[in-house]
């Protein structure tokens, strides 16, 4: 009857028919190896309407690096503090599977806002080490901003009633910082080392599916 | 991730120098363009060159803006300089070609100044 009716047909097709709420299960864990500690996290949440998902992402935490260079009897720090978030849209290849499983491309833009702190010795320029003078550098910015754009590709399925379980790869590109005058970030929260104008990431994602009341209706209308 | 960084003579592509053409616009062609680096101050935002072609000194004014940039914990920092604008005191042409001072440019000349 209801979803006979061209708008309710229309309307079970394209209105969302869960939601899915998820947390990075590796992003803690990636800072803590050598050479630098951290805390970040990563919350995720998706909702589909139709072969369309509207995506979001959120971090925060907390990165600190510190290194020593023997030669020169020289030690170096570097900590970033603060929180990013991504934005964008998929297209799920997969559509109106029982599990409501995704296999996705997709766009997303992410803005990050950061205070750091750096403390080194400037040693070095192109033509080699300075050797008549190592300047000290103490240096803290705490209104740094950066954006940048990711193509995604990823899966997310059902592992077991509501859990689901999925991946994202990332290529990230177009990185612009704005209100870091006095030093250039080495680590930009969501976006990684910030040494090349491409990079690659990847975020695993273990996530709870609300489905909405009207889920249970059919997809497609009945002839 | 930080062996990518780690490089072993610690190599930056940053300049601390300015690679600065000057070229005459003579009206004989007898005078031929030169070519000078000019190494800029960390604790300085601009940088004053004299021109002395004769008549009454002339200045030019080289206004850039330094950052720090650390290449590795093991190698250090150094800096990165961008060239912001350039003011005289004569009335000849300049153009400001690489805004990044970095050996990765495709020119090696990084101010042209026509005087």
């Amino acid at each position: 009857m209801l979803v006979n009716s061209p708008s309710a047909w229309s309307k079970t097709r394209y209105w969302p028919t869960g939601i899915l709420l998820g947390v990075d299960v590796l992003r803690p864990f990636q800072y803590r190896y050598y050479g630098h500690r951290g805390t970040p996290y990563e919350l995720n949440t998706a909702i589909d309407f139709s072969r369309c998902i509207l995506e979001g992402d959120y971090g925060w935490g907390h990165i600190h690096w510190e290194g020593y260079n023997a030669k020169k009897s020289m030690s170096s720090s570097y900590a970033s503090s603060g929180q990013y978030f991504r934005v964008g849209l998929n297209y799920n290849l997969l559509q109106d599977t029982p599990d409501k499983n995704m296999a996705f491309l997709g766009f997303r833009y992410a803005r990050s806002f950061l205070q750091d702190h750096l403390v080194s010795k400037v040693s070095y320029d192109s033509k080699g080490p300075i050797k008549t003078q190592n300047v000290f550098i103490d240096s803290k910015q705490n209104n740094v901003k950066a954006r940048w754009f990711e193509a995604v590709v990823g899966v997310k399925v059902k592992v077991w009633g509501p859990l689901y379980a999925g991946g994202t790869l990332r290529h990230k590109f177009g990185l612009r910082i704005d209100h870091a005058d006095s030093h250039v970030p080495y680590d930009v929260l969501g976006w990684g080392l910030n040494e090349q104008e491409e990079t690659f990431g990847f975020n695993l994602y273990l996530s709870l599916r609300i489905p909405f009341s009207y889920d249970t209706l059919p997809s497609y209308p009945k002839e | 991730m930080t062996g990518c960084r780690d490089f072993k003579d610690c190599r930056t592509p940053y300049k601390s120098f300015v690679a600065v053409t000057f070229i005459p616009i003579n009206k004989d062609g007898t005078a031929s363009e030169m070519f000078y680096e000019i190494s800029l101050d960390p604790n300085q935002d601009s940088k004053i060159i004299t021109i002395n072609d004769g008549t009454a000194p002339k200045t030019l004014k080289i206004h850039y803006q330094k950052e720090t940039v650390l290449i590795s914990h093991q190698c250090g920092s150094t800096y990165k300089y961008t060239l912001k604008k350039i003011t005289s005191t004569f009335s000849g042409k300049y153009r400001i070609i690489n805004k990044e001072l970095s050996i990765l440019n495709d020119s090696e000349i990084d101010v042209q100044i026509y005087f």
